[in-house]
């Protein structure tokens, strides 16, 4: 049955369609939502959200214009912009793709003392910008395409790549200690 | 040199569009970026959290029933004064206060609350009035008729459209739930406060108003039967049959049992003592509240002094009279009664009649009849003849007897007998050749006399048929054998129609 039939019959009180909806993207959408948001409990309340809405106005989803993934994924994208417009103030668009959230002034031997590496990437994740940080999220754990990121972000395609570059840029510099080639210079460093 | 290596490596991207390719099999240009990529899927995700479950499924079954109850979420409440308003209130009717969604937020605190950490903005922008809001002066609807009817319509074939495909694929199942959702939909509205006994009390007050309607349409109906059968058809009547008002008039107002004239009892057509002829008038009435009718008898001889009438007759004959009234010496007879009475009375059983003045009968007076007066019948004054006393003329003359009626040679019609005339027997008229040859069919209608005297009298043709079939008709009447009509206990004379019908086949 396809999605488009399984949210008609659940927006008409098919509870069963209703839970295989959810099944089917429950785990893409709160893993899209908590990394956007670094947060569990964050990623908890746009995942809800986002179902509700769906719920509520089903009629917004448009089969022909993208898949439902894309549509409950670019909800998760707007509900965690409209987090960031509301914790960072009045801010544009412009603001959200360049301004870090983590400084960049941690030194690799502090790093070296966190407990795993994920939560090292993660943080570097976290620093990145929130447009750059949802199209590699998208990208490289949700496995979209580059035309699917772009209709979630509402951009197009070559904006996108630009997002996905200058991401994957930051991340380099921030990560760069971690990086094999790097390693023995590391160790050099430090035991100087 | 740096940006260009990188930007040559977002190939893969469009690799992954085509869908050639994974973005694992995807061979990097720069050795970075495959490291970059090995660290990035370090980063692990948490499982979703059991709680998300819990709640998107409590918040679904919130969202069904409160698509079923659509009356509570489709509710605007006034901060004001405290009432809820239809959804389509962008101002509060009563004091102009822009409305809120705060009555559905009660109802589903899940939907409407916004999470705090998505900034609380929808919760600030609900209370907002809406840029463009019409002010609503009142309750009604402004919405107009059509656009109200084609919002309805779309609803409908939205629903349809909606609906169609699942009741073509499973037509029982289909059946099955919209049956029970409506039974539940009204299960609940009937289990909802005071609705059932409200429900039961209309209901109740509608069935007595119309059982009371019933029971009294149906005894009303039984009564107009019972009438329907008292009344028998006995007979048409073609307006000349019926007496004409002059001639009833004439009958009612004639006194006496003589023969001949209007008024009096004496044979002739005169009716007073005057040399001329000339109309007489007057009447009288009396009793002496006795309950029955005045008896019959003869009047008392005229006198211009009248007195009380004894009912019973002196034991021996009086010197004086006993009594007189006031009329005409030229009307007077002595009847041959041995008591003093109403000659047209019926009864026999002692008695001066229910009026009063110390006459005889039902009026007022100390004459006799159901008058006012001294006289005899039911004039005024004295006299006799009827209406205002007036001296009559032409000599001696007689009434046509009880209430001028003659018994044995006035015609009445059937509903002024009391027992109509009954056919014994009726004889057929026959076809003539000359009718059958032509093929003549038809009704002919004839008006007869079924005389007292049992002869079938002045026959006519109302309505005949050509070739002799009308003669034939009335020679077949002639031979009708009947008991004649009886009013007062005399045979009389009664009109009566007679259809024959002539059929060949």
């Amino acid at each position: 049955m396809t999605d488009e039939r399984l949210l008609e019959r659940a927006s008409r009180g098919d509870e069963a369609a209703f839970l295989t909806l959810y099944e089917c993207y429950r785990d893409p959408v709160f893993r899209f939502a908590y990394r956007l948001l670094g947060s569990q409990e964050l990623a908890e309340d746009v995942a809800h959200d986002c179902f509700l809405s769906l719920l509520r106005q089903p009629g917004r989803f448009d089969p022909a214009r993208a898949s439902l993934k894309t549509y409950l994924l670019s909800a998760v994208r707007n509900l965690a912009m409209k987090h960031f417009r509301g914790v960072g103030g009045e801010e544009t668009l412009e603001d959200l793709a360049h301004e870090p959230r983590v400084s960049e002034r941690r030194g690799p031997l502090n790093k070296l003392l966190e407990d795993e590496l994920s939560t090292e990437v993660r943080r570097a994740i976290d620093g990145l910008p929130p447009l750059q940080r949802e199209a590699l999220v998208l990208f490289e754990f949700e496995q979209l395409s580059l035309s699917e990121i772009a209709e979630i972000a509402g951009a197009d395609i070559g904006t996108v790549k630009a997002r996905l570059h200058r991401a994957r840029q930051s991340l380099k510099r921030q990560l760069a200690p971690y990086f094999k080639s790097n390693s023995e210079a590391v160790a050099d460093e430090v035991l100087k | 040199m740096n940006d260009k290596r990188d930007l040559n490596s977002l190939s893969i991207y469009s690799n992954r569009d085509d869908g050639s390719a994974a973005p694992e099999e995807v061979r990097l240009s720069v050795p970075e970026d495959q490291e970059l990529r090995r660290l990035v899927q370090r980063w692990r995700a948490p499982e979703t959290p059991a709680s998300l479950d819990s709640r998107i499924v409590t918040a679904y079954r919130r969202q069904i029933l409160s698509k079923e109850d659509h009356q509570e979420v489709l509710m605007k409440h006034c901060p004001t004064c405290q009432e809820e308003f239809a959804n389509k209130f962008s101002f509060c009717p009563v004091d102009g206060t822009p409305l809120n969604d705060v009555a559905a937020e009660a109802a589903l605190p899940v939907f409407d609350a916004t999470p705090i950490h998505l900034g609380g903005g929808m919760a600030a922008s609900a209370a907002l009035v809406p840029a463009g809001a019409e002010y609503h002066l009142t309750f009604l609807d402004d919405t107009g008729l059509t656009r109200r009817l084609m919002g309805e319509l779309k609803e409908v074939a939205h629903n349809s459209e909606l609906t169609w495909p699942e009741f073509k694929r499973d037509p029982f199942g289909y059946s099955g739930r919209f049956i029970k959702g409506y039974s539940s939909l009204v299960w609940r509205f009937f289990s909802s406060k005071n609705v059932a006994i409200a429900t039961s009390t209309a209901l109740l007050v509608v069935l007595s108003v119309v059982i009371i309607f019933v029971v009294t349409g149906r005894n009303r109906a039984a009564e107009m039967a019972q009438m329907n059968k008292d009344l028998v058809l006995e007979q048409f009547l073609t307006p000349d049959e019926i007496p004409p008002e002059a001639e009833k008039a004439k009958a009612d107002e004639a006194t006496g049992t003589g023969k001949g004239g209007r008024v009096g009892f004496n044979k002739g057509k005169g009716e007073g003592s005057l040399p001329k002829p000339a109309k007489a008038g007057g009447g009288g009435g009396g009793g002496q509240q006795d309950q029955l009718a005045a008896q019959v008898g003869r009047i008392p001889p005229p006198s211009e002094i009248p007195s009380k009438i004894p009912t019973t007759p002196p034991l021996r004959t009086p010197v004086l009279p006993m009594a007189g009234i006031n009329i005409d010496p030229a009307l007077y007879k002595n009847l041959p009664y041995d008591r003093f009475g109403d000659p047209r009375s019926q009864s026999q059983a002692t008695s001066a009649g229910p009026g009063t003045g110390n006459g005889l009968g039902n009026g007022t007076g100390a004459g006799i009849g159901r008058g006012d007066g001294e006289g005899v019948g039911p004039g005024q004054g004295k006299n006799m003849g009827g209406g205002p006393y007036s001296p009559g003329g032409g000599g001696s003359g007689g009434g046509d007897g009880n209430g001028g009626l003659d018994y044995a040679n006035h015609i009445f019609a059937p509903k002024d007998v009391n027992v109509k005339a009954r056919i014994l027997s009726r004889p057929e008229p026959q076809y003539t050749e000359e009718a059958r040859k032509n093929q003549v069919s038809g009704t002919v209608v004839l008006r007869a006399v079924f005389s007292a005297s049992g002869q079938v009298t002045n026959i006519r043709a109302v309505s005949g048929l050509p070739n002799g079939l009308t003669e034939r008709a009335i020679g077949a009447a002639r031979q009708i054998r009947f008991s004649p009509a009886m009013k007062d206990g005399h045979p009389v004379s009664q009109y009566i129609q007679i259809e024959y019908n002539f059929n060949l086949y």
